[in-house]
């Protein structure tokens, strides 16, 4: 992905990525993204942790004071993990811009990481996240074709699942891996680039170590089938690994069939109940996904025959008179902590059958029909 | 400012920061066409998508029962497709209707020029259109919404507070209802509500005002008329209990009547709700949080998760909270807690509670407004309901005018015994009934 | 109730006197000898009041091996106790055994809760 609009800035020998535009209002979103620190570097589910430990006490505050003097001032903060990164975002009134910087710049280096942290407030929430997310069936599918589609990197589990027991040591050491200035970049919209600049300056960002961690090698894998058997929701899922060139591609053939960011009626996979397509977009590589769901699996394992079906028969011209909608799904897509600024022009309307993909089932797996019945 | 050492570690370099503050908020630029319409645009320099649509008051408070989603059924049936770049999509709540188109910025004369044509010519779109797939797609909707507890508290809360009235009725009607709707309900509707002074057309994004607002002129013919008047709704102390052991929690809403959006205490009644504000059990941030009914239920997991709202409609609204439960034979702590705490707000309200809220209802404000499609909306729906919409910079210092006097003076009025209206659904058996909680309302002594 | 953060106050002073520290700190050591609480197998902090948040929580984030020595020991003082023995002088608690392996969760434990007092009573200052 197109990072252009960035700027370094060298302070203390350590280049921090940052980007700041002013935005009409007086609200200010800042936020830090700790690049190679998602989910696919280090061991499984540390990288989700490390997330919960953000904004948890540090050496110079408490959590507990921070939550309050964050309340008083009207800001909210998040720490969310994702495939890529982990991602710091703070909302906040304008005049508050030196508290939060001086506040992230704190949680990136001088996060305490108290044992009893771990047990007693990081775990509950990582392994609620975890729960919460499994009971869709559409994130177990999600899941299940990373794993077969990636293996490792972008094929671990988003989340902490509990099977691995790590200490709060495990997390801090992941920590000083990748909390360093090389990964971190960060991006501030209504704020003024000068001010942010010397405010970073002033905080404990001058203190993150030099260096970064390198990306995860990504080897992708076709052909692969994966079957969970669970209760509930029934999906059926076709996936194709591809590579960041390709993204344009597949955004005007998802855009063509109907794409999640474009719900309308007048799409090919609107005529087929429970049926739609996105491009998930990661650093490296990303996945085209065409999906049905349903609570009737009869229906869905009739639907994922169909879809396969549609996108088949698209055309040139079809995806020719897409263009327009794939920018447009592409900008409702795009945000302030991972923009897609690569360029979608006619060029890169030249389909993709479906000739090698992977495919998931999951739901009432007797019914859902494999792959290579397809 | 917080007394103490709180806050020195931060407030370093105030000088620096004022600078920030001083950048231009982009005004709100507004236009009458020549048929009567109101056009509000905002730009936005860093927008990438740009947002353009037509709102009419109507919603199901202009509805019957009999007639019940077909506002909701008109305005999906007209704007569902992706036509060359611009999709086009529809909005309802229960007093306006939109038409709305998004699209990249260098094709928002297109989108103008297609929200134009269908607003002025719907009855030619509404019969060209799947009328039957429509309807079934709206069924679903409200199915899902039935089927989503949370959310089915909140309507069945306000269908019983304004019982007897059309704003009781559920904004996207229900399966019954929809499916006995007919093209002609849908030309009856728009006949009366697609008037001049009942259109706004409102737009966000990066694009130039002028041009817009030529496009539309030229395309948008909307015929002259009077807005339809409102009948006002009165609220009505009762309650509703849908109890289903099967579920696995209990899922409570419980409300006073709340502020319009023409109330003086329209800002005060979202103060006040933020001095609850919302809380996660299960959140890392859930035991540190300021409330102080965060801090007692938490110990204790005696809720899931909470939401205090303060829901406007032009003349009244709805103030109370939402939440779920899964420790089920703890419901009537977690009420006689949150109402003892409202109690406080009459009587004992601390000013750190209250500049806390402030600060927290500003932010909220601002961060709502987060895409293009959120402005265009928000502009449109204050200058539908209001006849105008205060600025951005008037909101937030009529918030930081509220002091700790006004939101008792309005707890006071608005709260102190005073009706409730409480909904339920799921394992609600310990949910006690009406009376028990509307004496919580008041305090004997205190 | 005083608190652990005060007496760990009162005690860190007196040490640093050495004047103080030669008569008091002989006392104490001789006042834990008689006690009597090391035949019974138990550490100085074993007689702490547990029944209270703070303490609670302090002991709840012992570590493993610590929490399970100190819920071995309270057995051990139980059977002492129920057989109306006294452990020999040779498996008595020593006294450079008897440690405070509590006092600093103690100590985080209070610090923890006199914050949020602090927060929760904040003021609005104009």
């Amino acid at each position: 992905m197109s990072r252009a609009a960035f700027r370094s800035y060298s302070s203390a020998a350590a280049p921090l990525k940052v980007a700041a535009r002013d935005a009409p209002g007086n609200l200010t979103t800042l936020s830090v993204i700790v690049n190679n620190a998602g989910s696919k570097a280090g061991k499984s589910g540390v990288a989700h942790l490390l997330s919960k430990f953000n904004f948890m006490n540090t050496e110079s505050k408490s959590a507990l004071r921070f939550t309050r003097e964050s309340e008083l001032l009207g800001g909210v903060v998040s720490t969310d993990v994702t495939r890529d990164a982990i991602v710091l975002k703070t909302q906040f009134l304008k005049e508050d811009l030196p508290y939060y910087v001086e506040a992230l710049g704190n949680v990136l280096t001088k996060t305490s990481f108290r044992p009893h942290e771990l047990p007693e407030t990081v775990l509950p929430a990582a392994l609620n996240e975890y729960e919460n997310a499994h009971a869709s069936n559409a994130f177990v599918a999600s899941e299940a074709l990373h794993e077969i589609s990636f293996r490792r990197g972008y094929g671990h589990p988003l989340y902490y699942d509990g099977t691995k027991t790590y200490t709060s040591e495990d997390v801090a050491q992941f920590a000083s891996e990748v909390y360093t200035a090389g990964n971190v970049s960060i991006v501030a919209s209504g704020a003024v680039e000068a001010d942010l600049v010397k405010f970073i300056g002033e905080s404990a960002f001058s203190e993150l170590p030099t260096g970064s961690t390198s990306a995860v090698a990504v080897k992708a894998y076709t052909g692969k089938e994966a079957r969970v058997r669970v209760s509930g929701q029934s999906l059926a899922v076709i996936g194709v690994p591809i590579k960041p060139a390709e993204f344009a591609k597949y955004d005007i053939l998802s855009a063509t069939i109907g794409s999640a960011y474009l719900p309308a009626t007048n799409t090919p996979l609107f005529q087929i109940p429970g049926a739609s397509s996105q491009v998930y977009k990661y650093q490296d590589a990303g996945l085209f996904v065409v999906s049905v769901a349903g609570s009737d699996s009869a229906v869905v394992a009739e639907g994922i025959k169909k879809v396969k079906a549609v996108v088949d028969s698209i055309t040139a011209s079809d995806l020719s008179k897409s263009v327009k909608a794939a920018k447009l799904a592409v900008a409702l897509e795009s945000t302030l902590e991972s923009p897609l600024e690569y360029a979608i022009d006619a060029s890169a309307a030249k389909g993709g059958k479906l000739s090698s993909f992977n495919y998931v089932a999951v739901g009432d797996v007797d019914v859902l029909p494999f792959a290579d019945e397809l | 400012m917080i007394r103490g050492s709180t806050f020195k570690s931060g407030m370093k370099s105030v000088a620096a920061a004022k600078r920030a503050i001083a950048t231009a908020t982009t005004p709100t630029k507004y236009a009458t066409l020549s048929n009567g319409v109101t056009i509000a645009t905002e730009t936005n320099p860093h927008a990438k998508v740009s947002t353009i649509g037509l709102w009419f008051g109507a919603g199901s408070r202009s509805e019957h029962s009999y007639s019940n989603g077909i506002s909701a059924l008109t305005v999906s049936t007209l704007a569902s497709t992706l036509e060359d770049g611009v999709l086009l999509t529809s909005q309802s709540t229960k007093e306006t209707n939109a038409i709305i188109a998004q699209t990249t910025n260098d094709n928002v004369l297109e989108a103008a020029k297609l929200i134009s044509k269908i607003g002025s010519n719907p009855s030619e779109y509404l019969e060209k259109a799947d009328l039957a797939l429509s309807k079934s797609q709206l069924i679903a909707q409200a199915a899902q919404l039935e089927a989503t507890p949370d959310k089915m508290v909140l309507e069945h809360l306000n269908a019983s507070a304004f019982q007897g009235y059309s704003l009781a009725l559920p904004t996207l009607g229900t399966s019954e209802s929809i499916s006995g709707l007919q093209l002609q309900d849908s030309e009856r509707l728009l006949e009366r509500h697609l008037v001049g002074s009942n259109v706004v057309v409102a737009a966000s994004g990066n694009f130039d005002h002028n041009q817009l607002v030529e496009a539309v002129e030229a395309a948008l013919s909307i015929k002259q008329g009077h807005k339809p008047a409102v009948k006002p709704a009165s609220f009505l102390g009762s309650e509703v209990k849908m109890r289903d052991d099967t579920m696995p929690k209990a899922y409570v809403a419980l409300a006073a009547q709340g502020e319009g959006v023409s109330s003086p205490a329209y800002y005060v009644a979202q103060v006040a709700s933020k001095i609850f504000n919302d809380f996660d059990h299960h959140s890392a941030f859930a035991k540190f949080q300021s409330p102080k009914l965060a801090s007692q239920v938490q110990e204790y997991h005696i809720v899931d998760k909470y939401t205090h709202f303060s829901t406007s409609y032009s003349d009244t609204g709805l103030w109370g909270f939402n939440a779920e439960i899964s420790n089920i034979y703890q419901i009537d702590d977690f009420v006689h807690f949150t109402l003892k705490q409202w109690n406080r707000l009459s009587i004992s309200i601390t000013d750190a509670e209250v500049e806390r809220a402030k600060q927290q209802t500003k932010t909220a404000l601002l961060a709502g407004l987060n895409s293009t499609e959120a402005i265009a909306s928000d502009i449109a729906k204050k200058v539908l309901l209001l006849g105008y919409r205060t600025s951005i910079r008037e909101s937030l210092e009529k918030i930081d005018a509220i002091t700790t006097k006004d939101v008792r003076a309005w707890a006071q009025a608005a709260l102190w015994d005073k009706d409730i209206v409480i909904s339920g659904t799921g394992q609600i058996e310990g949910l006690m009934d009406y009376n028990r909680w509307r004496n919580g309302m008041a305090m004997m002594r205190w | 109730m005083s608190s652990f953060t005060s007496i760990v106050k009162v005690s860190d002073y007196i040490l640093s006197r050495p004047t103080l520290s030669k008569i008091v700190v002989p006392v104490a050591k001789t006042f834990c000898a008689y006690a009597g609480y090391r035949e019974m197998g138990l550490k100085f902090n074993d007689l702490i009041l547990e029944e209270t948040p703070i303490m609670q929580k302090a002991i709840s984030r012992l570590p493993p091996n610590e929490s399970y020595a100190r819920v071995y020991r309270n057995i051990t003082a139980h059977q002492l106790s129920l057989s109306h023995e006294l452990l020999p002088p040779n498996k008595a608690v020593k006294p450079e055994e008897d440690n405070h392996y509590l006092v600093p969760y103690i100590l985080e434990a209070e610090k923890e809760a006199f914050e949020r007092a602090e927060l929760d009573n904040i003021e609005v200052t104009k």
